[in-house]
C-alpha cells in the first residue's frame, strides 16, 4: 500500500515536472484559436452562431432561473397563467430573477466587430456579418438597458495589462445614452443587412427595424411613465417621450410600407389559422425567429405545457386571460356563468360557453371540453347531485359509474390544471403524449419577431403621437386577421391598443411583462392579487354543466422596486464605480 | 486500510495546523443605532410600511468611498441596527415617502440613538368606525410641501398588522390622477369597507401617495378595531 502510493506520488511530481519545460505549450488542437477564426468562413459562421444563442430571449424554453424544483415560465409573473398545483409562485420576483448582466457576450461582439475588417473576405461578405453583429450587440445592450437601466457602455475589448484596472472599471452610462446607441447601431446594422437573411434564423434589415422599433417603444415609455432618478442613470426625460414614440413609428412604418412581410392568413378557419402561425415554418409573418435542430438542440414546450395528466400543464391560463379575449361582435369577453338572479347557467354541451369567443381565444387557449389530438380535453372539478357536490382528487373514483374529476382535472394527477384551462399557443397537434417529439422535445421554431408585432408597436406609437387612423388601420389589420369586429376610429383609445397587444401576443416571451412595466402599471395590475379557476360541474340529474369560479394560488405583489433589476453586487464588487438601483 | 485512515488523519490535521485562535479575526460588531424618522411638522413618527417603506443609510467615514450600509425601517418608522462598528458615520434616512433628508454625523460606539426629522410627501389624518358586519372610515389628506401630483388614496383593511397597500383583505381605491390636487386636499373621503365578520379583530389603514419616483405610499396610524 505505502509503496504504491509511494509510487503515485512521484508519479504525479514527474507530472508535474514537466509542465514546466515549453514542450506542452503547444496550442491545443481542437479548439480553433482566436486569430485563425477569422480566416475561415465555416468558423466565422459558428461564431455568428454562437453570439445569436447568446441573446436573452424568453422563448419558450426560458424558465424563470430560481432556486426552486419549479418550473416557472414568464407568464406566471403576469397572472396569464398558473402554474400546476404544489408549483404556484407566492412572489413575482425580489429584483433578481430576471438578471442578464451579459458583459461576456458583449465582448464577444466586440471582439468579432475588430477583427472582422482585416479578415480577407469580399467587402460585400464583410458587411453583411458586420451588420448581423452590430444587431447582436443592439439587442443585447437593449435586455441589458430594459432591465437595468444605464448600464456602462463598452464598445471595445477589454484587455487587463497589469496597471490599467482604473480604465477598465466603467461607470453606468445613463439609460437615455444607451438607447440613443441602440437605436443608432440598429440604423447602421439596416444599412450593411440585406433585405433577405443570408441563411435561415440570421437577422435581415427588416429585423433591425423592427427591433428598433420594439427598442424605441420601452424608450418612449419609459420617459412618458418613468422617472428619472440617480442623475438620469435610470429613467428617461419626460419631454423627450415624443421623439422616441416617432422613431418607433418610423421603423414600425418602414417594415409596413417595404410590404415584404404580411400577416399570416393560409387558413379559411380563423382559429386553426391562429395556432398555424406559430407552427408553420413558412411564414410570410415572421422577421426573426429561433430555430432549433432535433437531437442536438430542442425546444421542450410541448412536453411541458401540454395537458398530460403525469407531467405537464405547466402553464394553466387563468379566467381574467380567458374573459381578456372579446366576442367575436367586439363586446367585452366576460364569460356567461350566471344569469341576471346570479344562479348558474346549465349548459348541455360545455364547450357552448365559449361559443362566440375571439377565435384567437381557442388557438391560445384549451379550454374545457375542446377538442385536442388525444381527445376532448375533460376538465370537470365534481359532480352535483341532488343538491350535493361530491369532489375528489382521484380520477379512478367514481359515482354510478362515472368518473368524479375530469382525466385532464381539477385536481388528481400532478400535471392537471389548476385553472380549468391549458395553453394551446404554440402546441403543436401534430404530435400526441407518447411522441418521441413531445417526451424528449422537437425542433418546432419559436418566433421572436413576427409581423403582427410589428402592426402592434406601429398602433402604440401612433396612438401615443395622437395619429388615430394610423393605429386604426394597424389594429383592425391585426382584428382583421384575427375574425373579430373592426374598431372605428372615434373607438381606437390606448386602452384599446394595449388590449389588442395583451390577446394577441399572449404567452409569447413574457412580452405581457415587459409591458406592463414599461407601461408602470405592473405595481397597480398585480397587488396582493389572486387569479380566478373556472370550475366545471356535472349536474347529475339535469345532465348539463355549471360552472363555478374560484381564486387559486398566492396573493402575488409586484413591487415598484422591480422596475429595475438589480446589479449583481459581485459586479459592483469588481467595479465600484457602478452604482445600484434605487432600493436594493 | 488503517494507513490510508492514518493519511487522511495526517493531512486533515495538517490543514487546520494553520489555524490560530486570535490573530486573524476582527472583534464582532459591537455598536449599534437605533431612533426614528419623524414628521418635521407634527412631530409624529413617520408611518410607513415594511418591508419597503424607508431605508437607513450609513457611510463610514473612516474609509475612501465606503460601500454604504443600507438596513430597512420599520412601520411606525422606527429603525435600529445592533450590529454596526464602532466609529463615525454619516447618516441619512433614504428611499421613502419624504422629501430628500439632511444627512447627520454620528459617533456610533455603544447604542446610540438619532431622531430625523423629514417632511412626508403627503399627512393622512383618519378615524374609523365599527358598524354591523363593515367598518367605515373617514380621512383627510393633508401635505407641507407640495411635491408630485396625488394620484391615489385606498381605505385598507386587514386581520394582519402588518397592513400595508400590499398586505390587506379588502381595498377601497380612489383613482385621483384625474382630480384636482386642491380638490382632493379639500375632500374628506368616507370609505365603507363591507363583508367583514362580527366579533373578529381587524386593522385599518389608509394609504396614499403621490406620483413620486419610487412609487411610495403614505400611510395613516394603524386602527385596531374588534367589530361588534
Amino acid at each position: 500500500m505505502m509503496k504504491k502510493l509511494f509510487s503515485y506520488t512521484a508519479l504525479l511530481m514527474l507530472l508535474l515536472a514537466c509542465s514546466c519545460s515549453s514542450v506542452l505549450d503547444i496550442a491545443p488542437q481542437n479548439i480553433i484559436q482566436g486569430k485563425d477564426v477569422f480566416s475561415n468562413e465555416s468558423a466565422i459562421k459558428a461564431y455568428l452562431a454562437t453570439l445569436y444563442n447568446k441573446i436573452p430571449i424568453q422563448d419558450n424554453n426560458y424558465q424563470i432561473p430560481i432556486n426552486a424544483p419549479n418550473i416557472n415560465y414568464m407568464s406566471q409573473l403576469t397572472g396569464e397563467s398558473l402554474n400546476n398545483a404544489y408549483r404556484w409562485m407566492n412572489s413575482v420576483g425580489d429584483g433578481t430573477w430576471l438578471q442578464w448582466w451579459g458583459y461576456d457576450a458583449v465582448r464577444d461582439a466586440n471582439e468579432f466587430l475588430e477583427n472582422i475588417s482585416t479578415a480577407e473576405f469580399p467587402d460585400d461578405q464583410k458587411k453583411e456579418w458586420e451588420g448581423q453583429v452590430l444587431f447582436i450587440r443592439a439587442y443585447y445592450y437593449f435586455e441589458l438597458v430594459k432591465r437595468y437601466g444605464g448600464v456602462p457602455l463598452i464598445t471595445k475589448v477589454q484587455n487587463f495589462n497589469g496597471s490599467n484596472l482604473d480604465s477598465l472599471q466603467v461607470p453606468r452610462n445613463t439609460e437615455k445614452e444607451i438607447y440613443d446607441f441602440v437605436a443608432s447601431e440598429l440604423d447602421k446594422a439596416a444599412q450593411l443587412m440585406g433585405e433577405t437573411s443570408a441563411e435561415r434564423g440570421e437577422a435581415n434589415r427588416y429585423a433591425a427595424y423592427a427591433l428598433k422599433a420594439r427598442a424605441m417603444l420601452y424608450a418612449a415609455a419609459e420617459a412618458e411613465y418613468g422617472h428619472v432618478a440617480l442623475n438620469g442613470l435610470v429613467g428617461m426625460p419626460a419631454s423627450e417621450a415624443d421623439h422616441y414614440w416617432q422613431a418607433a413609428y418610423d421603423a414600425a412604418k418602414k417594415i409596413i410600407d417595404d410590404k415584404k412581410y404580411s400577416l399570416y392568413a393560409k387558413q379559411d378557419d380563423k382559429a386553426e389559422n391562429f395556432a398555424d402561425l406559430f407552427l408553420d415554418q413558412d411564414n410570410p409573418e415572421t422577421i426573426f425567429a429561433e430555430y432549433y435542430s432535433y437531437p442536438d438542440r430542442v425546444q421542450s414546450y410541448d412536453n411541458r405545457a401540454r395537458p398530460k395528466p403525469e407531467n405537464g400543464g405547466h402553464v394553466c391560463p387563468t379566467l381574467e386571460m380567458a374573459e381578456a379575449f372579446e366576442y367575436t361582435d367586439g363586446s367585452d369577453g366576460k364569460l356567461k356563468l350566471t344569469d341576471s338572479q346570479g344562479n348558474p347557467i346549465e349548459y348541455k354541451d360545455p364547450a357552448a360557453l365559449f361559443a362566440g369567443k375571439d377565435p384567437r381565444f381557442a388557438a391560445t387557449i384549451l379550454y374545457p371540453f375542446s377538442s385536442w389530438p388525444t381527445g376532448d380535453v375533460e376538465v370537470r372539478a365534481g359532480i352535483i347531485d341532488n343538491g350535493q357536490t361530491i369532489t375528489t382528487n382521484d380520477y379512478n373514483q367514481l359515482y354510478q359509474g362515472m368518473h368524479i374529476i375530469g382525466d385532464h382535472g381539477i385536481g388528481g394527477n400532478l400535471g392537471n390544471t389548476t385553472t380549468g384551462f391549458y395553453v394551446r399557443k404554440y402546441l403543436d397537434p401534430a404530435y400526441t403524449e407518447t411522441d418521441a417529439a413531445v417526451s424528449r422535445g422537437n425542433d418546432n421554431p419559436y418566433i421572436d419577431m413576427r409581423y403582427g408585432e410589428v402592426l402592434l408597436n406601429y398602433a402604440e406609437a401612433a396612438i401615443e403621437l395622437g395619429k388615430v387612423s394610423d393605429a386604426a388601420w394597424a389594429v383592425n389589420e391585426i382584428r382583421g386577421r384575427a375574425g373579430i369586429k373592426l374598431l372605428g376610429d372615434g373607438e381606437v383609445t390606448r386602452d384599446r391598443v394595449r388590449h389588442e397587444r395583451q390577446v394577441e401576443m399572449a404567452f409569447e416571451g413574457g412580452r405581457r411583462y415587459w409591458d406592463t412595466r414599461r407601461w408602470r402599471l405592473a405595481d397597480k395590475l398585480i397587488n396582493n392579487t389572486k387569479f380566478t379557476a373556472l370550475y366545471p360541474y356535472y349536474n347529475f340529474k339535469d345532465k348539463a354543466y355549471i360552472f363555478k369560479t374560484l381564486k387559486v394560488g398566492y396573493a402575488l405583489t409586484f413591487y415598484p422596486k422591480l422596475y429595475y433589476e438589480r446589479i449583481p453586487p459581485a459586479e459592483i464588487s469588481k467595479d465600484p464605480k457602478l452604482i445600484q438601483n434605487p432600493n436594493y | 486500510m488503517h494507513y490510508r485512515n492514518v493519511l487522511l488523519a495526517i493531512s486533515v490535521l495538517a490543514a487546520f495546523a494553520s489555524c490560530t485562535k486570535n490573530t486573524d479575526n476582527y472583534n464582532p460588531p459591537d455598536a449599534g443605532i437605533h431612533g426614528a424618522v419623524v414628521d418635521a411638522i407634527t412631530g409624529d413618527s413617520l408611518q410607513s410600511e415594511q418591508p419597503n417603506g424607508f431605508r437607513i443609510r450609513l457611510i463610514d467615514e473612516g474609509y475612501q468611498d465606503a460601500t454604504p450600509i443600507d438596513f430597512w425601517g420599520m412601520a411606525d418608522g422606527s429603525f435600529e441596527n445592533s450590529k454596526v462598528f464602532s466609529g463615525t458615520y454619516k447618516v441619512v434616512p433614504i428611499e421613502g415617502a419624504f422629501f430628500p433628508a439632511d444627512t447627520q454625523e454620528v459617533a456610533i460606539k455603544g447604542m446610540v440613538e438619532v431622531q430625523f426629522k423629514v417632511t412626508p410627501f403627503l399627512t393622512i389624518t383618519a378615524s374609523a368606525a365599527a358598524e354591523e358586519g363593515q367598518i367605515v372610515t373617514k380621512y383627510r389628506i393633508s401635505r407641507d410641501s407640495v411635491g408630485d401630483k396625488i394620484t391615489v388614496c385606498k381605505s385598507l383593511v386587514s386581520t394582519h398588522p402588518t397592513i400595508s397597500n400590499s398586505i390587506f383583505d379588502k381595498a377601497v381605491t380612489h383613482d385621483l390622477t384625474g382630480t384636482d390636487d386642491n380638490e382632493i386636499l379639500a375632500t374628506e373621503f368616507t370609505d365603507t369597507l363591507p363583508g367583514l365578520e362580527g366579533g373578529k379583530t381587524y386593522y385599518v389603514r389608509i394609504a396614499a401617495a403621490t406620483n413620486n419616483a419610487l412609487n411610495k405610499y403614505n400611510y395613516s396610524r394603524i386602527i385596531k378595531i374588534t367589530l361588534p
